[in-house]
């Protein structure tokens, strides 16, 4: 008997090495791959039923991906991630409650809308410096250190004038001295599959920031706190940014749409391939 | 396949494997390129200048 291939469908908007991994481990698995480049779609619910068993967003806008889940969803198309994760780890305090609600270590951080309250509030985190960020953003764009109050003045007026209303909620998180480097944990259907570190002399270790990516070997306590972040945001495929402190390990972040190509070169583990498994485990029957 | 820059006007080849809206560098300028368009027949393939990148990009 022929098995049925599964279709999956990738939501993307422009393509890069991660999704050309992707194509790759689908070309050797039984898998029919349909490549939708969202920019170009018309998401009408009254149009024919895409004939899709699962898809894949791997948008590199979070506005376009998560309208695009959102659509398919409510076709009853499952997705990776569902938009329930998506909405978790789009918006940073809302990742930042998840974690705190499930007792999952990381760094204190408030909420606050004016600069007064910004103020009493770095006195609540322990003092300076400590960090601002949008609640929306990635790749360690516009994250500010804030080491004295002067700083926190021009950052807060800086960002009340030029920045749209999502600038204007202050994320405002406890500073961590971290060892020149983070982690970064794949975690994928529940499962802790691959970390590397991001190495860098400045204190900004995102990868795409020039942070250089060398393997991991996870531990029983990297494992532990990666995994219950994971459960904490909810099964997928997760990125979960770690810092390394005196007190242990403590969760800075959490991706739902985690580029993952330097693990798999330093690494060696076919994130993709584990990837599109999870997403056949998930297809509709 | 062969593409055009069309911004610096170098002439170059990019990988066949290539797919509609993959990004790819200008060997000359190096500017960043959106791949927008695949002639397999005549090897050729079409490129603009790829999208800036905008405040909600990221993983």
């Amino acid at each position: 008997m022929k098995l049925k291939k599964t279709r999956i469908g990738l939501l993307h908007t422009t393509i890069r090495g991660d999704e050309k991994l992707l194509i790759e481990a689908a070309e050797k698995r039984a898998i029919d791959l349909t490549l939708i480049d969202v920019r170009e779609q018309i998401f009408d619910p009254l149009a024919e039923k895409p004939q899709l068993d699962v898809v894949l967003e791997r948008c590199i806008s979070t506005v376009k991906g998560m309208h695009a889940v959102e659509f398919y969803e409510s076709l009853g198309i499952p997705a990776v991630n569902p938009l329930a994760i998506a909405r978790v780890c789009e918006n940073k305090f809302m990742t930042s409650l998840a974690l705190v609600r499930h007792h999952v270590p990381s760094p204190r951080f408030i909420l606050a809308f004016n600069e007064e309250q910004s103020k009493k509030a770095v006195i609540e985190l322990g003092g300076y410096p400590v960090v601002i960020k949008p609640v929306s953003g990635s790749w360690g764009r516009l994250v500010a250190r804030i080491n004295d109050e002067h700083a926190l003045e021009a950052v807060l007026e800086q960002k009340e004038t030029l920045g749209g209303p999502n600038h204007h909620a202050f994320y405002i998180q406890q500073y961590i001295e971290k060892p020149g480097r983070d982690i970064r944990v794949h975690v994928i259907g529940g499962r802790v599959v691959a970390a590397i570190y991001r190495a860098s002399s400045h204190w900004v270790t995102n990868t795409a920031r020039g942070a250089e990516a060398i393997a991991c070997q996870i531990d029983t306590e990297l494992e532990k706190i990666a995994k219950k972040a994971g459960d904490a945001i909810g099964e997928g495929v997760l990125g979960i940014d770690v810092f390394e402190t005196n007190d242990g390990y403590v969760v800075n972040e959490v991706n739902h749409t985690m580029e993952f190509k330097n693990v798999v070169r330093v690494t060696g583990v076919d994130i993709a391939g584990l990837i599109l498994d999870y997403c056949v485990s998930l297809a509709r029957k | 396949m062969n593409i055009q820059c069309p911004i610096c006007d170098a002439s170059f080849e990019i990988p066949a494997s290539s797919e509609v809206a993959e990004i790819i560098s200008c060997i000359e300028c190096q500017n960043k390129l959106e791949v927008v368009g695949i002639h397999k027949e005549s090897a050729k393939a079409d490129v603009k200048e790829a999208p800036k990148v905008e405040e909600d990009w990221g993983e």
